[in-house]
């Protein structure tokens, strides 16, 4: 009986907590279904979260009046690159620092503990600088190229592969495959947790970058989603009910892909985090 | 050369070439896009430099740093900042410990919530900032005025929570606490399910109540997590950006201005690259003596199952 | 300071689940080392958690020195338990583990230093009392666990499968200081254990568990010499007891044991209603060379495993055999006999075997025993 008054206690708390997580989201997504003059002065009542009718009109008017679909395929083009080509160069990296015998491994390792102290933001605006001169601005590549190389996820990669039992590979090599060709054939495929946490990882970062290509792009030609949110504001007057039509419109892929995964989402961020 | 923990001479052979192949693609990125600028930032801080020209390069000494020294609003971001981890710091890790404690007791849907305070990670900071500010809309009509105002009976007086200068610099802590907490729950939750439930049978049979077993089994046992998660979000809470920029731009009167915003104010909207630069350094020395000192003072051990 | 226990048709169900432990009823006298002995699954665990208040009690009384004690909490019964993997506390030291218990009743801390000092001298771990968990060895945190158990003198000491994550050579020796330390102590034991040596060498009295039912409770002399049951028959011994089936009764002399063609005589006429016969391979003896009409039995040996002293043979059994649940089963449907080393014997080879008089376990339809 003890235990079924805890239960209701745990319910209880759980459901308060959810309440307080669930109201401003619930309050965008409808909001986005308000006639826009409505988001703002019903906000207040319970008709912020219940509404009385609901409309897609604000979806309408954002997809006929900002480019949503060029800020969404900016994002995915960019994201995906950086996790794509991210995985590729950060996890040979990882192998190469676990398992391979080479001089200077040690220096290196090192310098990437180093480099993982360094904060995005304090070389974000050394590196505007310093790419602006090259004239290297206001393109795809500029978003991609400098995040692919990421020192965590080299560092989760290179304990992943440390804990890994060498038979597998021992194996490889007795059969005559080479470094490169063990690591394909035989490491990755056995290694899709540690693939999945750092693809997951740097996703949930990067999806909502703001700084940099606010600092590095101009115009929505190559602007990604995060961007185009902002922009809004800058256009008078504010249509709120477009605004968060915009908002749930952008959030949906990742959003999406987590409800998809969400053992995986959690696992990643729970494992990255207890590596550390 | 020294090894490796878990290494043995019979299985890692000698791969000079294939070893610096594998690594150069990312050692190139990382020295390029990080190690070169961190180099950069150091010898711009000491010039007068201005954005997209290569003039005004003379060398200053430390010029630039003096004169952060006497700046107000740099001052001001500084303090921010620290009030910023000071406040979240604690009321997030409460909080998500709290949601983690009781995550962990096995119950029916415990699933469905643990993905809701998961959620709002998932957003960008961006989008959060805007939902926000409609949250904080002032007048009787904003949803947080009108919930306090419920809440306290009617007792209370509608806010403009953003642009009171007292006001913002919580709100923004707020809104950045509802974004984090999740991230920090599910890392404290991976902890706690990682206590063998035999020890806390032991502790019961050793005559520990409920109370006792939270204080000698939970907590040590989730020593680790709880460490990493207190650096990390308060190395966070200097790196604080996106919603200063989006919801108050630093204002009322440098109320909720940060380090990073001034930063990227200088150099990208006033073209002071000299100075932004020298910002990032004493940005850059700051979040390393935070990760240096914390570490020390609670230094992580390792613990054998 | 030794507590009496008793579980009076104690039953367990999980919610949704059979029955774990059915209506058991079992008596543990003070002082006493009783071992819990069974195949995994049988719920001897169970039974273990369920007295240390781990685990409700779905039915029937628990009783700790004539107090019911089911609704009470691990706390507040006067019980100390070793954990099969220790559950030592790791930030802490090995002096502040063994002191844990003392703190959480309030004992002053004088106190608390003297007796902790006590139980470590006599476990022989005093040296280690500043160490942590993750510093000692196998052996090493085991007696901490123990050392955590003695410190607080209860009334009864629990104890699940302490010796399972030990290698063999450390499992002996620590199974004789367990042994020594009950005795030099008096405390009630409560032993929980898979392993029948451990059972057999340990206990004053071994409870046989099965599927959540008592199957017998005696010394292990009696267990061995007389079980109960066919199953008790079978799990005790190694290798295990040959378990034959018997023509039916109308078919056989009962005054004969038929071995397919051949057949001894009894001094015992079969008792009526057997089903099965039981020998132990210890009961098979090589026939001396000239006892030529001597009651004994032509074999072909199929296997043979030399020990050094002694070798055990198997070979086929001429009647069927019973299928046992658990325990040493011989190879492939086999029967064993155990011989002395010499002479050494090799497959294919064909000896004589008699049989010792007296020796013959009788269980009827339902296993039990005649």
């Amino acid at each position: 009986m003890r235990r079924a008054a805890l239960n209701i206690l745990q319910y209880g708390l759980l459901l308060g907590a959810a309440l307080v997580f669930l109201a401003p989201i619930l309050f965008m997504l409808v909001g986005s279904l308000k006639p826009d003059a409505l988001v703002l002065s019903e906000a207040g009542s319970w008709r912020a979260l219940l509404p009385d009718s609901m409309t897609l009109e604000n979806y309408r008017a954002v997809l006929a009046r900002t480019p949503f679909w060029h800020y969404l395929l900016n994002s995915l083009l960019v994201n995906g690159l950086i996790v794509g080509l991210g995985l590729l160069i950060n996890s040979l990296a990882g192998y190469a620092l676990a398992r391979l015998r080479w001089r200077g491994r040690d220096a290196v390792l090192g310098a990437v503990l180093a480099i993982l102290v360094i904060p995005f933001e304090a070389i974000a605006v050394p590196l505007f600088y310093q790419l602006s001169l090259l004239g290297w601005r206001d393109d795809y590549s500029v978003q991609i190229a400098p995040f692919v190389a990421n020192p965590l996820s080299i560092y989760l990669f290179y304990t992943f592969f440390l804990g890994l039992p060498r038979e597998l590979e021992e194996a490889a090599r007795i059969d005559g495959a080479g470094a490169l060709r063990t690591f394909f054939t035989v490491v990755v495929p056995n290694a899709i947790p540690v693939f999945a946490s750092v693809a997951i990882v740097t996703l949930l970062f990067y999806w909502g970058l703001y700084l940099w290509p606010l600092l590095m792009t101009t115009g929505p030609s190559v602007r990604p989603l995060p961007l185009g949110i902002a922009t809004f504001f800058t256009l008078p007057p504010l249509h709120w009910g477009q605004i968060l039509a915009f908002g749930v419109m952008m959030v949906t892929p990742v959003l999406a892909l987590f409800l998809v995964f969400q053992r995986g989402f959690v696992r990643g961020v729970a494992s990255s985090g207890l590596k550390g | 050369m020294k090894r490796i923990a878990g290494e043995s001479a019979r299985t890692t052979l000698t791969d000079n070439a294939t070893g610096w192949l594998m690594v150069l693609p990312a050692l190139a990125g990382l020295v390029v896009f990080v190690a070169v600028p961190f180099v950069l930032a150091l010898g711009m801080s000491l010039t007068h430099l201005r954005m997209g020209s290569p003039l005004g390069a003379q060398f200053v000494g430390f010029e630039q740093y003096l004169r952060l020294l006497h700046d107000t609003s740099f001052q001001r971001a500084l303090i921010n900042n620290a009030l910023f981890a000071l406040g979240v710091v604690p009321v997030q890790t409460l909080l998500a410990l709290g949601l983690a404690l009781a995550l962990n007791r096995p119950l029916r849907g415990v699933a469905v919530f643990r993905t809701l305070f998961f959620m709002p990670v998932v957003f960008p900071m961006s989008l959060v900032a805007v939902v926000w500010i409609l949250i904080y809309a002032p007048g009787p009509n904003g949803l947080l005025n009108s919930v306090l105002d419920t809440l306290t009976l009617h007792h209370w007086q509608p806010r403009d929570f953003l642009h009171d200068p007292r006001l913002a610099l919580p709100a923004i802590m707020l809104t950045s606490i509802w974004q984090g907490a999740g991230f920090q729950m599910v890392i404290l939750l991976a902890g706690l399910q990682g206590i063998p439930r035999e020890r806390y049978e032991a502790a019961a049979v050793d005559g520990a109540g409920r109370w006792q077993r939270f204080l000698h089994v939970t907590l040590p046992g989730l020593r680790n997590p709880l460490i990493f998660v207190v650096i990390v979000t308060s190395i966070l809470s200097f790196r604080v950006f996106d919603q200063v920029r989006i919801m108050t731009q630093g204002g009322p009167l440098d109320a909720t201005t940060t380090v990073v915003y001034q930063a990227v104010q200088s150099a990208f909207d006033r073209a002071q690259a000299g100075r932004g630069a020298a910002m990032a350094v004493v940005f850059f020395v700051i979040v390393l003596a935070i990760t240096l000192i914390q570490r020390r003072l609670l230094r992580s051990e390792r613990e054998v199952r | 300071m030794s507590s009496r226990v008793e579980f009076r048709s104690v039953s367990k169900r999980y919610e949704h689940g059979p029955e774990v432990i059915r209506s058991l009823s079992l008596s543990i006298e003070p002082g006493e080392f009783m071992v819990l002995l069974g195949p995994s699954g049988c719920g001897k665990s169970t039974l273990l958690r369920m007295l240390a208040g781990l685990e409700d009690i779905s039915g029937g009384e628990l009783l700790i020195d004539r107090t019911v004690v089911n609704a009470m909490t691990p706390q507040q019964r006067n019980i100390a338990m070793v954990f099969q993997n220790y559950a030592l506390y790791p930030h802490m030291s090995v002096r502040s583990n063994l002191a844990f218990p003392l703190r959480m009743r309030g004992m002053p801390k004088r106190e608390i230093g003297a007796r902790v000092l006590q139980a470590a001298q006599t476990l022989g771990i005093e040296d280690l009392l500043e160490r942590k968990p993750a510093q000692l060895s196998g052996g090493q945190r085991q007696r901490v666990a123990m050392g955590r158990a003695i410190v607080r003198e209860p009334g009864v000491f629990l104890m699940d499968e302490p010796l399972s994550n030990l290698d063999a050579r450390l499992r002996n020796q620590i199974r004789g200081e367990i042994a020594a330390l009950q005795r030099r102590m008096g405390t009630t034991t409560l032993y929980v254990t898979h392993d029948q040596v451990e059972a057999m060498t340990l206990g004053n009295r071994v409870a046989v568990l099965h599927a959540g039912r008592l199957q017998q409770v005696d010394t292990p002399a009696e267990l061995y010499a007389r079980p109960a049951n066919l199953f008790v028959a079978g799990f005790l011994g190694s290798p295990a007891m040959n378990l034959l089936q018997l023509a039916p009764a109308g078919a056989r002399d009962a005054r004969r044991l038929d071995f397919g063609e051949q057949s001894v005589p009894l001094d015992a006429p079969t008792p009526p209603g057997a089903v099965t016969v039981g020998i132990r391979p210890e009961s098979f003896a090589p026939a001396a060379a000239d006892e030529r009409g001597s009651p004994s039995i032509e074999v072909a040996i199929t296997e043979v495993e030399a020990l050094g002293h002694e070798q055990i043979l198997y070979f086929e059994s001429p009647l069927p055999l019973q299928p046992i649940e658990a325990g040493t089963r011989s190879p492939a449907g086999l029967m064993s006999a155990r011989v002395p080393a010499a002479p050494p014997l090799e497959r294919g080879q064909r000896v004589r075997l008699t049989v010792q008089k007296n020796t013959l376990h009788w269980f009827d339809r339902d296993g039990r025993r005649l």
